[in-house]
């Protein structure tokens, strides 16, 4: 067995170091930013994929709560000074905080009901965003985001920005793993299995699905808040349905039965994927659809099953002995 | 008397499912609730776990009225059920879904939970402890790693009722157990069941197969559309006239 876990954690400890080597190597600005947005969308991702992928519930306004997470990390350090790096976790537990008060008769609902709550939630938000315009700006948005700092160091380039970002998706994929193999992720396992079971087994499904809720509402939070202080400017327009559905189809590519690395991977290829695919300019967003449809027809159960096949056979496991 | 119904009535709008029904179980008991396709059975189970509120009428735990608490609750208050078509959780494995059925008697937070403290870990290893014994006593121990979709029918039927005995509970509802079950698992089922109330459980079986009814239980109640026709031990209920009738219909006598 320790074997086994010595190979893993050398495969994932290459993979951190290529990962913080990368902006001493590519120094190209441009290539400098798709890791740090892919990096962003991620941490979103897979938010959203504790709720849909683990848990078994919906929601199609996960961009809203990416953008309370932005624009109150924006309003916390313009309007009240307050440095990022406290802003940071603050936003996030204000979006949880949210994320409780909302999910609770959200997720008395199922299916189509819950999938349309989302949605009008998510364009309630939009609503607010575009006309509270003493706060938000309005349609304007917030332009100037200050660069987090540390004393007179400032994390304006790109380069700098680019490790907030790896260092913050490297704890939020770990924090994730150790939610799902916890007590607590084959709870919410056992509910997308059967929430009648559940219930019926003693679970309190109604707490366990609003705290799904509320921690994809946490890691969007802190997805958006990094979001807003790498791009410097944000609007109603970076918030809509559109990104709704950018976050979904990276968690449904990744594996709609919930898998961490497929995620990972699927956030990889489809924050890639638009970016170079701009040489192709009028098709492009044709191009972006074309690619989710030839990986959900290749990989029905998305990528994480065929990660699970690869890493079963490159770890070869002989027992099924279960971890935790 | 360890679970009383009293007076409890059931009904979706005009139609009455369950009229007026008044049961009692006491500890210690293997107690059959048997009746015709539409007589109740089922609903009684719903109304007792919680899924159903009852139109009127009380449901007592030991003196406690448990009618309209939820399910999840109905659960930590002792009684657990297992399902007709059999509701594992598909892609977990044997003893996880034994633990799920523990989850009911978790002191430890969720956030605990996440970042494992020691008190975490420490319930955690009680919990395995216990659902290995389970797993032992229902002599399913080769089946532990494998996923619930993975077995036989009559192992599924096993695991469930595991999975209801890991919430610790005082009462186990079994609903339709033999459904779909071979001689021998029905067998190895019946005796599973003995086993189970002599390690301290009460038993509330509702099902079809009179070979099982009449070889375990100590009291039957029979109910037709909704209303009980009868109660007694195995031989008064298999003489009484009225459940023949309920069952076979009655003899005509211009035949």
């Amino acid at each position: 067995m320790h074997k086994l876990k010595d190979k893993k954690l050398l495969l994932q400890l290459i993979i951190i170091v290529l990962l913080l080597l990368f902006p001493i190597v590519v120094k190209n600005r441009y290539w400098i930013y798709i890791p740090t947005i892919t990096a962003i969308n991620i941490i979103a991702a897979l938010g959203l994929s504790v709720l849909i992928g683990f848990t078994g519930q919906m929601s199609m306004g996960h961009a809203a709560f990416f953008g309370i997470g932005a624009y109150a990390s924006a309003i916390f350090t313009m309007r009240f000074g307050l440095p990022f790096w406290l802003v940071l976790p603050l936003v996030g537990i204000l979006n949880f905080a949210i994320g409780l008060i909302i999910g609770r008769p959200i997720l008395r609902l199922k299916g189509l009901y819950l999938s349309l709550a989302t949605l009008g939630f998510a364009e309630l938000v939009q609503l607010v965003m575009s006309q509270w315009k003493t706060v938000t700006g309005g349609w304007s948005g917030i332009s100037s985001i200050p660069a987090p700092t540390i004393g007179s160091f400032s994390f304006a380039n790109e380069n700098r920005y680019y490790y907030i970002a790896i260092i913050m998706v490297i704890l939020i994929i770990w924090v994730t793993h150790r939610i799902i193999n916890s007590r607590t992720g084959r709870t919410f396992i056992a509910i997308r299995e059967d929430e009648l079971a559940a219930e019926s087994s003693g679970v309190n499904t109604t707490k366990y699905k609003v705290l799904a809720f509320a921690i994809s509402t946490l890691y969007a939070g802190i997805a958006g808040s990094l979001y807003a202080h790498s791009v410097k400017f944000i609007s109603p327009d970076s918030f809509t349905m559109n990104e709704s559905i950018i976050f979904l189809s990276i968690v449904v590519v990744g594996g709609r039965i919930g898998s961490i690395p497929g995620t990972v991977i699927a956030g990889i290829i489809l924050s890639f994927a638009p970016e170079l695919l701009r040489a192709f300019s009028l098709y492009q967003t044709m191009l972006y659809g074309l690619v989710i449809i030839v990986i959900m027809n290749v990989m029905p159960d998305g990528i994480g099953k065929i990660i699970k096949g690869i890493s079963t056979s490159i770890f070869k496991e002989k027992n099924e002995k279960a971890t935790n | 008397m360890l679970l009383e119904l009293n007076n409890v009535t059931k009904a979706f709008g005009g139609l009455v499912a369950v009229n007026d029904l008044s049961v009692s179980i006491e500890k210690g008991e293997i107690h059959g609730l048997i009746g015709p396709n539409g007589s109740g059975k089922t609903t009684v189970f719903n109304l007792i776990s919680g899924f159903y509120k009852l139109t009127s009428g009380s449901v007592l735990l030991e003196g406690e009225n448990i009618s309209g608490l939820k399910p999840h609750v109905i659960v930590s208050k002792g009684i657990a059920r297992t399902f007709q078509n059999i509701r594992l959780f598909p892609l977990m494995t044997v003893q996880e879904n034994l633990l799920i059925g523990a989850n009911c008697k978790l002191r430890s937070g969720v956030i605990g939970s996440i970042i494992n403290l020691n008190s975490v870990k420490e319930e955690e290893r009680l919990l395995r402890e216990r659902t290995d014994e389970i797993i032992k006593f229902l002599e399913i121990e080769q089946y532990k790693y494998r996923l619930a979709s993975d077995i036989s029918y009559g192992v599924q039927r096993l695991v469930e009722i595991g999975r209801a005995m890991a919430s610790e509970c005082r009462l186990i509802m079994l609903d339709e157990p033999a459904a779909g079950l071979n001689p021998q698992e029905k067998t190895i089922l019946m005796n599973t069941i003995k086993k189970i109330r002599d390690n301290g459980y009460t038993v509330l079986v509702v099902e079809h197969d009179m070979r099982l009814i009449m070889g375990i239980c100590d009291l039957i109640t029979i109910l037709n559309f909704g209303e009980k026709i009868a109660e007694g031990n195995v031989e008064e209920v298999s003489t009484n006239p009225d459940v023949i009738e309920a069952y076979l219909g009655r003899r005509d006598t211009h035949a």
